[in-house]
């Protein structure tokens, strides 16, 4: 983990710590025993077949859902997500859903401006002013102003990523952010996403885009019956898979037909 | 023409009836705002309460409910409550269990997913609330509210069983003046047909309420 | 302090049985009546001909913007003018069987609409006849469809048929409000006549919710249960 190529090999304490952490809904086990560490600047790709809690446990990082056993802890402090702390935790940690999320009554601008200004107490005029930085980021500036139901579902992904942005968060966590998209417009959010690797985001996601966690990803974590299989980096996972479980998966998903 | 004698009487009479029908629909609205809250609560016990207050009053026809406040309550604390008053209490307590309902059902509208993503940015639950969640509740509960006005308007014509002089109550007095008279059918028909023009017009206005909402889909 | 006992309200149960069992009369066949012109009313306003909709746009409008109390006035003070004279028992009737089917109306007409064309369609090509297509076919559907709502309605008939008391029907609410004029005892008087109402309505609810998960084998919610 410390030889990939362009990073310092400076150890320092991991920005996320996840340790032996277990998800259930009743008596339904999602995920089992996850445990795990994310480095500051790193970009970590999960994948794995649907429905093995890849998602739930994004969620259960943001503290959106409890966890029933193990330790989840970022940049020092224990997420709980019946603790009072959490808001404080989630300023610093932003989340891009697979259905964007964006609020249907604002517009682009208002979306991307609510949360810096009744969170972080910013100024409508400085919040507009890092909102229109953040468009020009995820090149939207001339769109600033429309409602989100006058957007396509790339333009809605790619605010959902400036409104995350704007809270200047330390991780940013991606749900399956181009599922729900159009295969044309699946490129533009990836571009985006690329440019906030390169500029040293700590980054983790959860994605199908096989293409991207190779090109992109720093490591990626191979997730199947609620467990962690095989955990590396992206091309040992993608050409010599060891476990016959990450190598079925790389098959079908490199070779779906 | 009876009609142009009695004009003046009529429009009061309508007057008054979209008055007390609107204070009511406030009222009705603060309480179902409380109680339809209620039931979206997570804790059980207070949905089943506020469940059962607004099944309550679903299953009291207005009448009871009118004649319960007129004579119950004034039996029960001495005070004599005015026609108006009772009437306005008893549309009130009907129209806040419509009212619930018309609250419950805009806060559920709302998908799962505008409060995770609002938590996500650190918002607390009151900003949440107020912030996301509301402003769009409110544009789904509109239209339906519109309905529960209709039916607190027709439901006030009631008021005119314990005497209060209302339309309904105005067009019965006329009626008592001009009996023999050709105009008593007369006089009906004209009660109902503005009963039957005001409500069609807000019912439309509702309609159109409904269709500029189009931006939640 | 005014205090509350059950006992005053023993010498008026006879009579409050008369009273439940004629609400129940009244309510029952208004239902029955306005679900069966209900049918028709929607079919007639999914007719062919424009000048059928539009009487039957009319009719629903009008009697659903008229308050019951004013429907009931027509019929029992209007009908003498022309020579029509209804008894109270039948004016009743008419009004809350009149005003429930122009609700009826609306949830039967919306039930057909949901009932996709492709039904239709596959219907005729199998070499059905309208009856069979309407019997088999359509009906069954809408039913489905309808059958929430329609538990709402009934309730809404049993609230109406208390209004029924002003063309001197003898049901539950006259003999609350009778009874209360005799002996002044209005608390136990409306506590126990509520009370009729709420078990009428709920046992509405709750058959509803019944019957609809054995036909259905799915629930249609309904009251705080």
């Amino acid at each position: 983990m410390s030889t990939e190529p362009g990073l310092s090999v400076i150890q320092t304490d991991p920005i996320l710590r996840v340790d032996s952490v277990t998800k259930s809904f009743g008596k339904k086990i999602i995920f089992n025993n996850i445990s795990f560490n994310v480095q500051a600047g790193q970009v970590v790709v999960i994948v794995g077949p649907s429905g093995t809690g890849k998602s739930t446990f994004l969620r259960c990082v943001n503290g959106l859902e409890d966890i029933q056993s193990g330790r989840i802890v970022f940049e020092g402090d224990i997420v709980n997500a019946h603790s009072k702390n959490i808001v404080s935790l989630r300023k610093r940690i932003g989340m891009i859903f697979q259905n964007f999320n964006l609020y249907p009554h604002l517009t682009a601008l208002e979306n991307v401006t609510l949360a810096p200004m009744k969170v972080l107490g910013e100024s409508r005029k400085l919040a507009d002013e890092r909102a229109m930085d953040m468009f020009r980021k995820v090149r939207l500036e001339h769109r600033a102003s429309a409602y989100p139901s006058q957007l396509s579902g790339g333009e809605q992904q790619r605010v959902a990523i400036a409104r995350a942005l704007a809270m200047n968060p330390s991780l940013m966590m991606f749900d399956e952010p181009t599922s729900a998209l159009d295969p044309e417009t699946v490129g533009d959010v990836l571009a985006i996403m690329e440019e906030l690797a390169r500029d040293g985001r700590t980054m983790l996601v959860v994605t199908h885009e096989m293409g991207f966690a190779d090109h992109v990803g720093d490591r990626m974590i191979f997730m199947d019956g609620g467990t962690i299989i095989e955990d590396g980096p992206p091309s040992e996972l993608l050409k010599n898979p060891k476990e016959k479980r990450t190598q079925q998966f790389v098959n079908s998903v490199l070779r779906p037909n | 023409m009876i009609l142009i004698d009695y004009s003046f009487l009529l429009i009061r009479g309508l007057g008054i009836t979209l008055w007390i029908s609107w204070v009511a629909l406030l009222l009705a609205a603060l309480i179902g705002a409380l109680i339809g809250l209620g039931r979206t609560s997570k804790r059980w016990s207070i949905r089943f309460l506020t469940g059962v207050y607004a099944e309550f009053f679903r299953s009291i026809p207005v009448l009871v409910t009118l004649f319960f406040v007129y004579y119950g309550l004034t039996l029960l604390t001495g005070i004599n409550l005015s026609t108006f008053v009772a009437a306005t209490i008893a549309l009130a307590l009907e129209g806040s269990a419509m009212m619930s309902e018309v609250v419950r059902g805009g806060l559920q509208s709302i998908a799962k997913g505008q409060r995770e993503a609002a938590l996500s940015t650190g918002m607390k639950a009151w900003q949440v609330e107020l912030f996301i969640v509301w402003p769009q509740a409110i544009r789904v509960m509109i239209p339906p509210a519109v309905g529960v006005y209709v039916s607190t308007l027709k439901a006030s014509s009631l008021a005119s069983v314990i005497g209060y002089v209302e339309l309904t109550k105005t067009g019965l007095l006329i009626r008592e003046s001009v009996r023999g008279h050709s105009g008593s059918l007369l006089i009906l028909v004209v009660i109902a047909t503005i009963y039957v023009i005001i409500n069609f017009a807000i019912s439309r206005l509702g309609a159109m309420l409904e269709e500029r909402n189009n931006f939640v889909n | 302090m005014y205090n509350f006992n059950l006992f005053f309200i023993f010498p008026y149960l006879d009579s409050l049985q008369w009273a439940i069992w004629n609400t129940l009369q009244i309510s029952v066949t208004a239902t029955f009546l306005s679900i069966i012109f209900g049918v028709l009313m929607a079919l007639v306003r999914l007719s062919n001909y424009k000048y059928l909709r539009l009487c039957g746009v009319c009719y629903v409008e009008v009697v659903r913007n008229m308050p019951m109390v004013v429907l009931l006035y027509l019929i029992f003070f209007g009908l003498p003018s022309f020579g029509i004279v209804l008894s109270g028992y039948i004016s009743g009737l008419t009004a809350l069987t009149m005003n429930s089917t122009a609700f009826m109306t609306e949830i039967f007409r919306s039930g057909f609409m949901a009932v996709s064309k492709g039904q239709f369609e596959a219907a005729r090509a199998q070499g059905m006849t309208n009856t069979q297509l309407y019997r088999f076919i359509i009906l069954p559907q809408v039913f489905r469809i309808s059958y929430a709502s329609l538990g709402n309605q009934i309730i809404g008939v049993i609230m109406g048929s208390s209004i029924m008391m002003i063309a001197t029907i003898e049901e539950v609410t006259a003999w609350m409000f009778n009874t209360g004029s005799i002996n002044f005892r209005y608390f136990e008087v409306f506590f126990v006549g509520g009370l009729v109402y709420f078990v009428l309505c709920q046992t509405v609810n709750l058959v509803r919710n019944a019957l609809g998960k054995i036909i259905f084998k799915t629930a249609a919610a309904g009251g705080p249960w």
